[in-house]
């Protein structure tokens, strides 16, 4: 088994609502390891969301500890946290969230200007399948085709945590099922570790890994010793 | 429940919105402020002027009898005349003051504005003296003074403190350009107190004519019945005293329809581009309200009611604002160049114009806005819109884009599509720098039309007026002990075809004091057979070099035809310019008015029965510098008013973009943009709106400097001329603005959670 890439110790998420403590995540701990696919499931309001923040770099944890490669995240400032996100993970969003004004192309380029050692946008391009969509604006093209433009844009900085949020909740089951194949290709090929959000259990099946969220704290990770091939999942 | 939608709504978008209403509430600001002021001009005077009964006609003469008085009121239209005695003399006090003194028969005409005192009655003995002078003399009721004129003595108790109707404006003397009251005055008394009274005769004639009546008919009728072939008969319009302070009138009403032109149409983008952002925001709301079954005539109300309330709230709380305080910003400086009994404030039909025109206009804006959402029926209306596809432009075709960063990209492309927010956003810094030219700018012409007037054109240090008591003999000893130019300087009436206008004529004798420039300020030579014509007086007449203009000195009969050989540019005195020869040759006589020296004349040169005043040149522009305290009140409106509008109008653009950007901004934030990067991408677009408003404000301004110059009084002319520096305060002033801005809204980025980008589309 390869390293753990990221940890999490005892680590919790709170709010403070008036006089009353409300915990999104409570005593959360666990491991992730490089080149894994992981599917963390739960119903809407479970915690899931707060958990792909806190592993993101998007929003800080209350207590507790997230160890990246060893150095301590929860520890980091603003800056510090810009550039673990800028370095180390790509984001692929529910509704895509494509900057309106940018060709598909010029999307997944913008990379070049937070990462200096981006991969070329054009095999980024090529390799979700894009090579002639290069120059149509996001307004122009299928949920299906922007979600792709969307995971191209996170494979440019060549990260090592892609997140996705709920990839094919915007995407019909025929495209939905192309996006998961896509995501299950980079884990296994080019050794990404992808973690995907969703509420939907049957995509549990074609995970290494599966945690279950519930109430705010982690209900089970089970390890699936044969995932099945994405192509495969009906929902 | 629409209403409390409309609160919730108007609360949502409070930046926009107050933006709105703040450039409602400026514009009508400034209109109504400047418009109740300039009318409130017209109505103080006028009251004055009812109250008093100014003359309508003034006739100068050499002598009226009972008689004629019989004659002018016999005619139709006139309801009463009466005679009067006006003579120039120095009263005995320090520094020999200049008074005006008026020997009258009645009161009926032009009458006295009493102050304090007894009442004028014609059987009174005493003087009523102007009250500034006695309190700029320290004078007091009791007080006797002595006045003298052409060594005659009149001393005589001051009875009363007057102001006079004729006296609104008073200079001293032709060539002065700002009064400066106190130091100079006028007095009343009864012609029964002249003190030589075989030598005493009316040389004027003051006409009350009734309401409506052609002044020319009136004019022409009393040349043919009196017997007198050197008669001259001047309106209100002709008097300096009621022209200057109808200019001034003029001038601050038509200041007030410039400037909130601006402030009304950024008020009017920035509702077109709120409404049309928040109609197409709540386009499902739309879709679901008609599909609840909402009346589309009630949803356009609903709509329509943002502009309304917006404009409707701002409009009257600025007409209530300028009305109530701008005059009084004026009030100092005006109280200082005229005299009246009251300063007035009141609106024209204009201000109620404007006030509706605005809330109409917003409303209508708004209308326009929800019409697009609501032409199509609701089930289009639920789904969100589609996008228009927009053609690449040039730009982006060209190989240059693919070089270009993203930045550059992304406000490129957020510009073309969002044209009108641009244009706001132009249009205001325009109006920013515009004003800033314009507040410089009037500051620069004023400054230069002092060192203009005394520095290019009057060379000299001194100028020695004498009185009618010096011949020919002295005046020429007096030449050449001061090494000096004689100059005669008389008014003159000018006529085109039917315009006849006043003015002065200046004749110089040899002599190198006065210069004369072309109207590309270029020095010239007076030709030596012809008249040259002064340039704001060929505009007033209409006519250029070559044509005819006819003439004659102000009490001589004796008109002249000329051919207008030159133009030059004058500062103050607008009318002809000519040599002692051409002059002679036009079979006058010269007779010198006044000498023009660089030798300092001695301490007591003016106690001299045949000097009536010796005026230093410097006290002169010291008086007009006086005069830049009311431009520095101008300049200082003029650029708070710059830096309003460019904070207002560039922070609206601001929030605007960064309200529609919020989600492209937080998905920038996850990606690994740096907060400082994302103020770098936004802020280059207020950059660049920034240097285009200036690009296009500094010549506009400039322009719009011309035409404020253009429009002051027919009597001065001033040039147009905004410095190196006053560009440079201009430019460096909306940069100031623009950074302030940037400032202002660089803390909003940091406010913005990541999270968001995270959650669907509202």
């Amino acid at each position: 088994m390869a390293e753990p890439i990221i940890e999490f110790k005892e680590v919790a998420k709170s709010y403070q609502r008036g006089d009353r403590i409300f915990y999104a995540l409570r005593h959360v701990n666990l491991t992730i390891h490089e080149g894994e696919m992981v599917v963390i499931l739960g119903p809407s309001g479970a915690g899931k969301s707060t958990l792909l923040n806190l592993l993101g770099g998007m929003d800080t944890a209350t207590e507790g500890s997230i160890i990246f490669e060893g150095v301590d995240i929860t520890k980091y400032n603003d800056n510090q946290l810009t550039q673990y996100r800028a370095k180390n993970v790509g984001v692929v969003f529910q509704f895509y969230n494509l900057i309106p004004t940018l060709t598909a192309y010029e999307n997944v380029a913008l990379m070049k200007e937070i990462e200096e050692n981006t991969l070329d946008p054009k095999k980024c391009m090529e390799a979700v399948g894009l090579g002639e969509h290069f120059h149509q604006f996001p307004a122009q093209m299928s949920g299906g085709e922007q979600q792709r433009t969307s995971i191209a844009r996170a494979l440019a900085k060549n990260p090592k945590l892609l997140l996705c949020d709920e990839p094919t909740g915007a995407l019909d089951t025929e495209t939905g099922r192309g996006v998961l194949e896509l995501l299950q290709k980079m884990s296994s090929e080019s050794q990404h570790t992808v973690i995907m959000v969703t509420h939907n259990s049957s995509f549990a099946d074609i995970a290494n890994k599966v945690i279950r969220v519930k109430n705010g704290t982690v209900e089970s990770i089970t390890i699936n010793q044969k995932p099945i091939n994405a192509n495969e999942v009906s929902w | 429940m629409l209403n409390r939608k409309l609160l919730r709504d108007l609360l949502k978008n409070k930046i926009q919105f107050i933006s709105i209403f703040l450039m409602s509430f400026l514009g009508l600001l400034v209109f109504v402020g400047l418009d109740a002021e300039g009318n409130g001009l017209g109505t103080s005077s006028k009251s004055y002027y009812d109250a008093t009964n100014l003359a309508d006609l003034w006739v100068m003469g050499k002598g009226f009898t009972n008689e004629d008085i019989r004659i002018i009121e016999n005619l139709t239209g006139v309801a009463h005349a009466e005679r009067r005695l006006q003579i120039n003399t120095t009263a005995v006090l320090e520094n020999e003051p200049f008074v005006q003194l008026n020997f009258i028969e009645e009161n009926e005409v032009s009458k006295l504005y009493l102050k304090s005192g007894e009442k004028y009655s014609s059987s009174s003995e005493g003087i009523w003296l102007d009250e500034l002078f006695a309190k700029g003399q320290n004078l007091s009721i009791g007080d006797t003074i002595t006045l003298e004129y052409n060594g005659m003595k009149i001393t005589e108790e001051i009875k009363g403190l007057i102001i006079h109707p004729e006296y609104v404006f008073f200079l001293a003397d032709e060539g002065a350009m700002m009064p400066n009251y106190g130091s100079y005055g006028y007095g009343f008394l009864s012609s029964k107190e002249f003190p030589v009274q075989n030598q005493f005769v009316y040389s004027e004639l003051l006409v009350d004519v009734d309401q409506d009546v052609n002044l020319t008919r009136i004019k022409d009728a009393i040349k043919s019945q009196i017997d007198s072939d050197n008669l001259v008969i001047t309106d209100r319009k002709q008097s300096l005293s009621y022209s200057t302070f109808d200019a001034e009138k003029q001038q601050h009403i038509s200041m007030g329809f410039m400037f909130p032109i601006v402030f009304l149409l950024i008020a009017i983008l920035g509702i077109v581009t709120t409404m049309t952002r928040m109609t197409s925001n709540q386009r499902i709301q739309i879709g679901t309200l008609k599909a609840l079954g909402f009346t589309k005539q009630k949803i356009t109300l609903h709509y329509m009611s943002y502009g309304f309330a917006i404009s409707l709230i701002g409009g009257l709380m600025g007409a209530y604002v300028g009305y109530s305080y701008l005059p009084l910003l004026f009030r100092e400086n005006m109280m200082e160049a005229y005299t009246l009994p009251v300063w007035e404030v009141s609106m024209s039909s204009n201000s109620y114009i404007a006030i509706l025109a605005n809330v109409f206009i917003s409303t209508l804006v708004s209308y326009l806005a929800c019409q697009r959402e609501l032409r199509d029926p609701p089930a289009t209306t639920l789904k969100p819109v589609v996008p228009k596809k927009s053609k690449p432009t040039f730009i982006e075709k060209s190989a240059l884009w693919n070089r270009l960063n993203f930045s550059v990209k992304w406000n490129y492309r957020d510009i073309i599509r969002n044209r009108i927010r641009t244009l706001m956003g132009i249009v205001g810094v325009i109006g920013c720098t515009m004003l800033m030219v314009c507040a410089f700018g009037c500051r620069d012409s004023v400054t230069d039309m002092t060192s203009w007037m005394y520095g290019e054109i009057m060379t000299c240090n001194t100028k020695i007026i004498f009185s009618d008591l010096a011949g020919d003999a002295s005046k020429i000893d007096y030449a050449k002990k001061y090494e000096g130019q004689l100059i005669e300087e008389k008014a003159i009436e000018l006529a085109v075809k039917n315009l006849k206008k006043t003015g002065s004529i200046t004749v110089l004798d040899k002599g190198n004091y006065i210069h004369f420039q072309d109207d590309k300020l270029s020095h010239i030579n007076l030709s030596q057979n012809g008249i040259a014509l002064s340039y704001k007086m060929a505009q007033n007449l209409g006519i250029d070099i070559g044509d005819f203009v006819e003439w004659h000195i102000v009490g001589e009969t004796k008109w002249i035809k000329s051919r207008v050989e030159q133009l030059y540019r004058s500062p103050a005195n607008q009318g002809i310019s000519m040599n002692r020869k051409t002059f002679e040759n036009l079979e006058h006589t010269f007779c010198a008015t006044a000498l023009l020296t660089n030798k300092s004349p001695e301490t007591n040169l003016s106690d001299q029965d045949e000097i009536q005043a010796v005026q230093n040149i410097n006290k002169l522009k010291q008086d007009m510098d006086k005069s830049m305290e009311m431009m520095n009140t101008m300049v200082g409106i003029l650029i708070l008013a710059a830096v309003l509008l460019g904070v207002v109008v560039l922070y609206n653009l601001g929030v605007l973009t960064f309200v529609e950007k919020t989600r492209e901004i937080a998905t920038l934030k996850v990606l690994g943009f740096s907060s400082k990067q994302i103020r770098g991408i936004l802020q280059k677009q207020n950059l660049w709106v920034t240097i285009a408003g200036i690009i296009i404000g500094l010549p506009i301004g400039y322009q719009f400097l011309v035409v404020l110059c253009s429009t002051l009084s027919e009597s001065q002319d001033l040039v147009p001329s905004v410095t190196i520096l006053s560009y440079c305060f201009s430019i460096g002033g909306t940069f100031a603005v623009s950074t302030l801005v940037n400032w202002l809204l660089s803390g909003k980025i940091k406010t913005i959670n990541m999270v968001d980008a995270l959650k669907g589309v509202e």
